[in-house]
């Protein structure tokens, strides 16, 4: 959880994503964001998020995208 | 059908009387019938086309939602080596069957479209050659709402093929959504599973609606009618004739032709906003005060943010995570750096948004011009956000003041307005001419013309322009404040019924001149 909170900082560093739950709807991050972050959590953690998994309910906590990556390492 | 007319006002009347008539859970059934009448009015060739595109995108979602479940019911029976061939098959039909329903709703769009278009194109090159052939693709006649109803096919095709929600099985259901009138001439882009929820549910008749919904559609009426018709003259007259003007009044009726087509599209954008909410229906908004933006990236989340929201999640996503995105990604972040690369994706799908939204708009090249404005302010604005900061801390700007704030939105205005120098220009030749024009002709006297600019407009029409105006940028700043619904609470209602009627009696005054009769810009697109 560290290393993706890590990630996502980099990209904005100025949210709070040990906090924020509403990333996707309150409009937080924007298209670029989030291209990024999945880009480097690909990467980084040796999944393939693709474009079917692009859900608000994925991407609204660093939590629910870290969900996201342990479902999918299965 | 006009729709500031007495022919729509019966037919909205009358829709919702019956649609409140007839039990509930037939009631959508009032809207098909509505939906057909409506479309009908604008003559019956054309309903094939809607019926077509309706017909192929609702099989073909069934097809595909009887594969990915018979792929589904191979993965729970096949062992642990055969699963992961089984996947890849199953994607590959999917895939298959999803490409080819986008290309057969896509075809006839692009031929009647963009036939005349490209031929063109090509029969220039060719004259090169000395090859002279006529243009046979030109004056086909794009059928009413085809750049919205092939959109929303098309989105609700690949929503079935991502899995996120099921194919519906009624094709009259269906056909509603697709046909959905108050979408179909203008937008907004609406998802199947989120407005047919709303178009299918059960809607109960509510008398608070009832008024929120005639103030709304009243709103929006006056917008088109008192605003965007006004101006229309002015703008036109200038524009046509700018060799008669230097660069002051030129760019003051550029400007106007911001305030004309924001009045005109969000008048229509309010009065169909305002007529669902009777019903109970709730349409997606398609502005967010977009005057108000501080950036050109801003502006377009603001402006027409629903045909935005289809670009983003059907070409932006899937170009920029696509597998050439990656491989694109990588090879640029060992040459350019980390920043570069992990933008680069981005920037390809960016393009590919920008010469679609500019298509979109028209088959024209002033159309791909005016995409592409956007899409290098857009792109340098994320590519030079450093050197952005860096001047800001260096020249001591504080981003937060107030001055800052209105210099970038006063800058995002005068740059959307420089871009529709191409957009409102009938070809890329009287863009450039205007341009150059403008540019090489400074009248200072011109500056009177502005300054009395409303005795220039028409007679007695210019204070309701003038009135209207300023109520429009008024409503925005307290939208954007977010105190509007405050205000409107809090204005006694005496008040509220005298605005009320004084827009309603300026409709009457204005509906029956020759100008109202226009029809709202983009159903032309």
């Amino acid at each position: 959880m560290d290393e993706l909170l890590s990630i996502m900082s980099g990209i904005r560093d100025d949210i709070d994503f040990t906090k924020e739950t509403k990333l996707i709807d309150d409009e937080l991050l924007d298209s670029f964001d989030i291209i990024s972050i999945v880009s480097e959590v690909n990467e980084h953690f040796g999944v393939e998020i693709n474009v079917d998994d692009l859900l608000p309910e994925n991407f609204n906590s660093a939590e629910a995208l870290y969900a996201l990556i342990k479902k999918m390492q299965g | 059908m006009n729709l500031v007319s007495l022919h729509c006002l019966v037919f909205a009347a009358l829709t919702i009387l019956l649609y409140f008539v007839i039990p509930g859970k037939a009631r959508w059934v009032v809207l098909l019938a509505a939906n057909i009448y409506f479309y009908l009015s604008y003559g019956p060739v054309y309903i094939v086309f809607i019926i077509l595109c309706a017909l192929i995108s609702y099989l073909s979602a069934i097809v595909l939602e009887k594969k990915i479940a018979q792929s589904a019911q191979k993965l729970k029976e096949a062992s642990a080596e055969e699963k992961d061939a089984i996947r890849r098959a199953g994607l590959k039909q999917k895939k298959s069957i999803c490409t080819i329903t986008v290309l057969l709703i896509l075809a006839p769009w692009i031929v009647i479209k963009y036939g005349g278009f490209i031929m063109q194109n090509v029969l220039s090159v060719l004259s090169l050659f000395k090859i002279n052939m006529e243009n046979t693709l030109t004056g086909l006649i794009l059928p009413l709402g085809m750049s919205f109803y092939v959109f929303h096919a098309i989105g609700y095709v690949v929503d079935v093929y991502r899995g996120k929600y099921p194919a519906e099985k009624n094709f009259f259901k269906y056909f509603t959504f697709v046909s959905f009138f108050p979408h179909i001439t203008e937008g907004p882009f609406s998802r199947f599973n989120e407005l047919g929820k709303e178009i299918f549910s059960e809607h109960r008749f509510s008398y608070d609606r009832l008024c929120e919904g005639c103030a709304r559609i009243l709103w929006g009426a006056y917008k088109k009618v008192a605003i965007a018709d006004i101006l229309a003259g002015y703008i036109n007259t200038t524009l046509g004739n700018y060799e008669d003007y230097g660069f002051i009044l030129i760019c003051f009726a550029v400007v106007l032709y911001s305030f004309r087509i924001y009045a005109d599209f969000s008048g229509y954008m309010d009065m169909m906003c305002g007529f669902c909410h009777i019903l109970g229906i709730e349409l997606s908004e398609n502005f967010k005060q977009p005057f108000m933006a501080k950036t050109v990236d801003e502006y377009w989340r603001r402006w027409h943010i629903t045909l935005g929201r289809w670009f983003r999640d059907y070409v932006f996503y899937p170009v920029s995570m696509s597998k050439t995105g990656s491989r694109l990604s990588k090879w640029a972040r060992g040459k350019w750096g980390a920043r570069t690369g992990k933008l680069i994706a981005g920037h390809l799908a960016l393009f590919f948004v920008w010469t679609a939204t500019g298509l979109w708009h028209g088959a024209n090249w002033t159309f791909l011009v005016w995409g592409y404005l956007n899409f290098i302010v857009i792109l340098s604005t994320t590519q030079l956000e450093e050197t952005y900061k860096g001047i800001k801390t260096k020249l001591h700007i504080n981003s937060d003041s107030f001055i800052w704030k209105a210099f970038c939105v006063g800058r995002t205005f005068v740059l959307i307005s420089i871009f529709r120098f191409f957009s409102l220009s009938p070809d890329m030749g009287t863009a450039l001419s205007t341009i150059a024009h403008a540019f090489t002709n400074f009248r200072i006297k011109e500056i009177n013309h502005v300054i009395f600019f409303f005795k220039n407009i028409s007679g007695e029409n210019v204070i309701l322009w003038d009135i209207g105006i300023v109520v429009l940028i008024i409503v925005d700043v307290l939208c954007e404040k977010g105190k509007w619904e405050e205000a409107k609470k809090k204005c006694p209602a005496l008040i509220r019924t005298v605005i009320y009627a004084l827009m309603l009696l300026t409709l009457i005054i204005l509906a029956p001149g020759e100008d109202v009769a226009s029809s709202f810009m983009y159903a032309n697109f």
